[in-house]
């Protein structure tokens, strides 16, 4: 991985959140984050645009998916030590 | 051509056009699709009530990697983190690791006691890798670039409508509503480079 990150490109990024509702609460159930970076190729350039992220064309990405479930959670008891630490 | 002819191939002319364009539509059936940013905003802030009245529990997996495909599937995977968090109120317990967090702060324990969850690498990591939904939410909603209703996973609802009580009536009608529940929240350059820089930052890219 240190390989692309040595190659990605910070300035071609590109980010997308996806999200699905409950159709019937309406709260959320289900978010997609998605972050990509452009890679530069063998002679040091990034393609530009949706170049950049096409087939074909090497980029790294970044997939962060949460899955949400509403039941109920009972309240915390935090040990003292450790409610200190969130203050 | 006499004013007969002219006349039917008029409606003729209407009634292709109006087949064409999806059929005859009553006024009070089209509907317009609700804002989508605005929509955005509220799940992130029903979210916020929901967790302080009931709290939830949030399942995330974290992949990274290289991808070459317009779809961006990762074809050489260098990251592959689970995490699980139940979240009350504005704090978030990993019962597995026995960590309490709050967007800011966080403490684990170790066996023996209480540290600081930042001050270890694995905390560090948790810490970069592991935003609170809520506030992935809220931020989307302050910062999209754009927001966007997504195609329903569900079916249309079949709305009727009431007959009407008069002697008059005709009969009582359906029509169908879509069910807006998935959308797409486009973000800035600066967003996508603070996740990555996060990213980079926890560590867990160090080993490949």
């Amino acid at each position: 991985m240190s390989e692309y990150l040595s190659r990605a490109d910070r300035t071609q990024t590109r980010s997308f959140l996806d999200v699905e509702l409950d159709h019937e609460t309406g709260l959320a159930n289900k978010l997609e984050l998605l972050i990509m970076t452009g890679m530069k190729n063998e002679q040091g350039k990034t393609a530009k645009g949706d170049a950049a992220f096409g087939d074909g064309t090497e980029h790294v990405v970044f997939r962060y998916s949460y899955d949400l479930q509403h039941q109920k959670v009972d309240q915390f008891e935090i040990p003292r030590a450790a409610q200190k630490m969130l203050r | 051509m006499n004013y007969r002819s002219v006349l039917k191939l008029g409606l003729l002319f209407v009634f292709s056009l109006s087949v064409l364009s999806g059929g005859f539509v009553s006024a009070d059936s089209v509907e317009k699709a609700p804002d989508a940013r605005k929509a955005l905003r509220k799940a992130a802030g029903d979210l916020m009530k929901h967790a302080a009245k009931k709290g939830f529990t949030t399942r995330l997996a974290v992949d990274g990697g290289m991808s070459n495909k317009a779809d961006h599937k990762i074809v050489d995977q260098a990251v592959t983190e689970r995490y699980t968090g139940k979240t009350r109120g504005p704090v978030m317990f990993l019962p597995e690791r026995q960590i309490f967090r709050t967007p800011t702060k966080g403490a684990e324990f170790n066996g023996d006691f209480w540290r600081v969850l930042q001050s270890t690498a694995e905390g560090k990591k948790l810490d970069r890798l592991f935003a609170f939904p809520e506030r992935v939410l809220q931020e989307a909603g302050k910062t999209a670039k754009s927001v966007e209703w997504l195609e329903s996973k569900v079916p249309a609802k079949v709305v009727k409508k009431e007959k009407a009580s008069g002697r008059t009536a005709v009969g009582g009608s359906a029509h169908e509503e879509k069910v807006y529940h998935r959308m797409r929240a486009t973000l800035p350059s600066e967003v996508a480079l603070k996740y990555f820089i996060d990213m980079q930052n926890s560590g867990c890219l160090s080993g490949g």
